[in-house]
C-alpha cells in the first residue's frame, strides 16, 4: 500500500534553550488508514501533526506527503490540499458569518469557480451532517456542530488526508459522539486517511492502528487490541486504558484470568457473562 | 446547615426576543458545607448558567441565592465579598492568566482582598503546594509553563483566596489522563483538608464518579436529579437516553442485564464492579454449577 506521509528520522525544537520536541522520530501512515496518536501533554504529538502539512518544517530528516518532501516551497499549496488540518477549539477556526460562507472560505481563496464551490460545499455539508445548519450563524451552533462545520470546510478541499488534534477536547459526550462518527465515515465510506490525536481511549480504540508517542519519540504502536491489553506499558506512560480492558486486567490479577484484548463494550460483558456462569 | 441555597432561579437568555431561550427552569437546591458536589448535564442544560449565579456574576431574573442563609443580592455592596467566598474557576482558566511571574498570578486574588504582604506570602505558598507548584515554578512567567501547569496555577489563584465554596467549571477539559487525575485529586485533598464545599462541573462521567458525595443532573433548565452519587447510577440507562456519556463499566453491566443477567446496574467504578461481580458470582455460581 501506498505511503500518505511518512516521517524520516525527524528532530525538531522550539527553541536553541529548550529541550528537542521531536527527537528523530518515524512515523508513517498508509492511505486510507485510521491512525490514533496517543500520548501525554507535551510529548510532541502536535508538533508532529503539524508537520504533516508545512505549518512545521523539519529541523533534520524529512517529511514526505505522497513523496513531496514538505520543504519544497513550490509544492506548499499541493501538500496544504492533500493534508487539511482540524485543531482543538472550534472557535479559532472559523471565520465567516454564515455556515456555508465558511466552509467555502479555503475553495474561495483556492480560486475555484463559483458553480463548482456550490457543489463541493454541498457535498461537504452533506458528509459532514452540516447541511441543515447550512444558513446559520457559527456562533449559535454548539461545540460539536461547529467542529464538523470545521470538518466540511476542510472536506470540501477535497484532501487525501484529514489531521485532527484534539478535535473533541472541548465537547460534551453528544457533540464527541457526532464528531467521531463523521471522522470514522470520512474514513470508511470515503477513503480518506485519518490520523486522530486524542486523549479519549474510547475514541483511540476504534481506529485500526494506536501510535503512543513519550518525549518525541514513538514507543509503542499497534492495533488498539494490542495496545490496550498492555495494561501496565499504557499506565506507565501516563495514560490510560478502557474500562473494559482495565476490569480484565484486576480481575487477572485476583486470580481470575480474563483477556485485556476484550475491549469494545460486547465482548467484555461476554467474558465477564462466561465468568459469572462459568 | 446549607452553605449555598438556590431558590426558584429561573433565567432567560434575551428576553422577550425572537430568540429567547430558557436556560433556567426554576431550579431549587440546597447545598451542605462540606459537600463534594457534582453537575452533569448536556450541552444547553444550564450548568453554567448555574454556576454563575453562585457568586454572582449573573444576576437572577426570578428567585434568589442564598449564601449562609443571606440573599447574596440583599445589599449590591456585599457582591464584592460573595466573589471572595465563593471562588469560580471557569472554563480553560489557563487563558486568564497574565502576570509576570506564577507568583504575581496566585497573588492577584488575595491582593485584592487587601491583605497584608505577610498573609498574602503565607496562602499564595499554601495554594501553590495544594496545587503541586513547586518553588522554581513560582518565579517562571506563567507562559513558560505547560498547559496542565498552567491550569493548575490558574487553580491556585483561586484556591489562594480560601473561598468557602470552590466551583469549578470542566477544570480537566484537554488535560491527559495524568493531568486529569492531579487536578482532581488535588481538589479532592483540598476539600478533605479544609472541609471546604466543592462543585464540579464536568462531562466526565467517571470523574464525577470518582470523586463526588453528591451529583446534580440537570435537563433542560431544570434539576433532573440531585442524590447521592450510587444512587444516580441506579439509573444509568435513563442518563444514556438523556445523552449523556454513562461510563464504560455502566455500559458493561447494563448488557450484561440485557443478556438476562440479574444484577445490580448501579455500578460505576472498577473497584466496585469487581465487588458486585464476585457477590453475584458466590451467590448464584454454586447454583449454576451444580
Amino acid at each position: 500500500m501506498q505511503e500518505m506521509i511518512k516521517a524520516t528520522n525527524l528532530y525538531f525544537g522550539y527553541s536553541e534553550e529548550r529541550e528537542n520536541v521531536l527527537n528523530g522520530i518515524n512515523f508513517y501512515a498508509k492511505k486510507g488508514e485510521f491512525i490514533a496518536v496517543l500520548g501525554s501533554n507535551g510529548c510532541g504529538k502536535s508538533t508532529l501533526a503539524k508537520h504533516f502539512n508545512a505549518i512545521l518544517v523539519p529541523e533534520k530528516g524529512q517529511v514526505k506527503v505522497c513523496d513531496m518532501l514538505t520543504t519544497q516551497e513550490d509544492k506548499l499549496l499541493d501538500i496544504r490540499q492533500k493534508v487539511g488540518m482540524v485543531f482543538q477549539n472550534p472557535d479559532n477556526q472559523i471565520v465567516a458569518t454564515i455556515v456555508e460562507e465558511d466552509v467555502a472560505f479555503a475553495l474561495e481563496n483556492m480560486g475555484v469557480a463559483p458553480d463548482e464551490i456550490r457543489k463541493r460545499i454541498d457535498e461537504a455539508m452533506e458528509k459532514t451532517g452540516v447541511y441543515k445548519f447550512k444558513d446559520k450563524a457559527p456562533h449559535h451552533l454548539s461545540g460539536g456542530q461547529k467542529q464538523r462545520v470545521a470538518i466540511a470546510g476542510i472536506i470540501a478541499m477535497r484532501p487525501d488526508c484529514i489531521v485532527l488534534d484534539e478535535p473533541t477536547a472541548m465537547l460534551d459526550p453528544e457533540g464527541r459522539r457526532k464528531v467521531l462518527k463523521t471522522i470514522k465515515t470520512l474514513n470508511k465510506e470515503y477513503g480518506i486517511t485519518v490520523i486522530l490525536i486524542t486523549h479519549y481511549m474510547d475514541e483511540a480504540a476504534q481506529a485500526d492502528r494506536i501510535v503512543v508517542m513519550s518525549k518525541g519519540n514513538v514507543v509503542k504502536e499497534g492495533t488498539p487490541k494490542e495496545i490496550f491489553s498492555q495494561v501496565e506499558m499504557v499506565k506507565s506512560l501516563s495514560l490510560d486504558v478502557p474500562q473494559t480492558s482495565e476490569i480484565a486486567y484486576e480481575m487477572t490479577k485476583l486470580g481470575y484470568k480474563m483477556s485485556t484484548e476484550a475491549i469494545s463494550i460486547d465482548e467484555c460483558a461476554q467474558q465477564l457473562y462466561d465468568f459469572l456462569k462459568g | 446547615m446549607s452553605v449555598l441555597k438556590i431558590e426558584n432561579l429561573s433565567y432567560t437568555y434575551n428576553e422577550g426576543m425572537p430568540g429567547a431561550t430558557k436556560a433556567l427552569d426554576n431550579v431549587n437546591l440546597e447545598i451542605e458545607e462540606g459537600t463534594f458536589v457534582g453537575i452533569i448535564g448536556h450541552t444547553g442544560c444550564g450548568k453554567s448558567t448555574l454556576i454563575s449565579h453562585l457568586n454572582g456574576l449573573t444576576k437572577p431574573q426570578q428567585g434568589a441565592i442564598y449564601l449562609e442563609g443571606k440573599d447574596i443580592w440583599k445589599d449590591y455592596k456585599d457582591i464584592r465579598q460573595v466573589r471572595f467566598t465563593v471562588g469560580l474557576v471557569f472554563q480553560y482558566p489557563e487563558y486568564q492568566l497574565f502576570e509576570e511571574t506564577v507568583y504575581k498570578d496566585i497573588a492577584f486574588g488575595p491582593k485584592n482582598m487587601g491583605l497584608s504582604d505577610e498573609e498574602i506570602d503565607k496562602r499564595v505558598n499554601m495554594a501553590a503546594e495544594f496545587c503541586g507548584i513547586t518553588k522554581q515554578m513560582l518565579s517562571a512567567s506563567p507562559f513558560d509553563l505547560s498547559g496542565g501547569q498552567k491550569r493548575r496555577v490558574a487553580i491556585a489563584g483561586i484556591i489562594a483566596m480560601q473561598p468557602k465554596v470552590l466551583v469549578l467549571d470542566e477544570p480537566c477539559a484537554g488535560l491527559d489522563p495524568e493531568g486529569r487525575e492531579q487536578i482532581l485529586s488535588q481538589v479532592k485533598n483540598y476539600h478533605l483538608t479544609t472541609g471546604g464545599t466543592v462543585v464540579l462541573v464536568s462531562h466526565s462521567m467517571e470523574d464525577i464518579a470518582n470523586y463526588a458525595d453528591k451529583v446534580l443532573v440537570m435537563d433542560s433548565g431544570k434539576v433532573y436529579k440531585y442524590a447521592p452519587t450510587e444512587e444516580i447510577f441506579q439509573d444509568a440507562e435513563n442518563l444514556s437516553k438523556m445523552g449523556l456519556g454513562i461510563p464504560d463499566i455502566t455500559k458493561v453491566f447494563l448488557k450484561l442485564k440485557e443478556m438476562g443477567v440479574d444484577i445490580n446496574t448501579d455500578v460505576y467504578t472498577i473497584p466496585y464492579a469487581i465487588k458486585t461481580l464476585l457477590k453475584y458470582k458466590a451467590k448464584n455460581g454454586g447454583a449454576n454449577n451444580a
